[in-house]
C-alpha cells in the first residue's frame, strides 16, 4: 500500500469519528481490534456527544501514519469515570497508526491528559 | 533535505543530546533560533533532569517533518514546574514532530503524558 492510501485510511477513520458513525469507524480496523475499538469509540461519544475532529498534521512513512488532531467538544456525559462537568474542551492528541491491508492494525496515542483534566476542572 | 538526510539528522541530534550534558552551544548546533521554545524546553529539562535520555522508539519521516516516538528518562535533581527535586526517576512516553530545514530543527510540536510524569514524581494531580 502507498503512503497516500494509508493516510486515506486514517482520514476515513477520523471522519467516521467526526460523524459519530461507530460502524463506519470500526470497519476500518482489523477484526481483532474491533470490539475494543467499539467500546472506546462509544466511551468518547458518551463523554463528548458533540465532539468534533480537526486534523492539524498528518505524516506517513512505510506502514505508519502519524496524525496530530484536536478534539473539541462539551463534557456532557461520564468520561473515564468523571461525571459530566459541562465544560468545553479543545484536546490535542497525537496518534501513531500502523496500517495493514487498508485497515488499522494498531494505535499508539500520546496526549497531555493533565491538560484535559485541567480543562475539565478536575485536576 | 531529502528524507534520508532528515532521518539521519534527527538520529544525530538524539544521539548528541541523549544521556549527555546539553549546553546551549551544543543545542544551538541542532536547533534554529526560530524554535526558541524547544531550546527553553531542553534547558528546563536539563536543569531538572541532568543528562536526561531521549530514547527513540519510532521514527517517521514525511517531507520536512520528522515524527519521533520516544521515552523521556531521567532523575529529578532540580526544580521542575515548581516541584522541588524529589530524586525520583521518570520514564515518560511522548511524541515530538520536528520540522527540519538546512540541518536544523526550525519548529516542533510535542505531546508528553504529563499526568504520568506527575504521578512518577509523586505529585497528586
Amino acid at each position: 500500500m502507498s503512503i497516500a492510501e494509508n493516510k486515506a485510511v486514517v482520514r476515513a477513520w477520523l471522519a467516521a469519528r467526526h460523524a459519530h458513525d461507530v460502524e463506519a469507524g470500526v470497519a476500518l480496523w482489523v477484526e481483532e481490534r474491533q470490539d475494543w475499538l467499539r467500546t472506546a469509540f462509544n466511551g468518547f461519544s458518551e463523554g463528548f456527544p458533540d465532539l468534533q475532529v480537526t486534523i492539524t498534521e498528518m505524516m506517513g512513512e512505510g506502514d505508519k501514519v502519524a496524525v496530530w488532531w484536536v478534539l473539541q467538544g462539551t463534557h456532557l456525559g461520564t468520561f473515564r469515570k468523571i461525571p459530566a462537568t459541562g465544560k468545553s474542551v479543545a484536546w490535542e492528541l497525537c496518534d501513531l497508526y500502523t496500517i495493514e491491508n487498508h485497515q488499522i492494525a494498531s494505535l499508539v496515542r500520546r496526549t497531555d491528559t493533565l491538560s484535559l483534566y485541567q480543562q475539565l476542572g478536575v485536576a | 533535505m531529502t528524507t534520508a538526510e532528515s532521518r539521519a539528522f534527527i538520529q544525530r541530534y538524539a544521539e548528541a543530546l541523549s544521556g549527555k550534558a546539553k549546553p546551549p552551544a551544543l543545542v544551538n548546533q541542532y536547533v534554529a533560533d526560530s524554535d526558541e521554545a524547544l531550546k527553553q524546553h531542553i534547558a528546563e529539562g536539563e536543569a531538572a533532569f541532568p543528562r536526561y535520555e531521549l530514547v527513540g522508539e519510532d521514527l517517521i519521516v514525511d517531507g520536512d517533518k520528522v515524527v519521533l516516538r520516544f521515552s523521556w528518562r531521567g532523575t529529578h535533581q532540580g526544580a521542575f514546574m515548581g516541584i522541588p527535586a524529589t530524586g525520583r526517576k521518570i520514564d515518560v512516553p511522548g511524541i515530538i514532530i520536528y520540522r527540519v530545514a538546512d540541518n536544523k530543527i526550525v519548529e516542533h510540536w510535542m505531546q508528553i503524558d504529563s499526568m504520568a510524569m506527575m504521578q512518577q514524581l509523586g505529585v497528586q494531580a
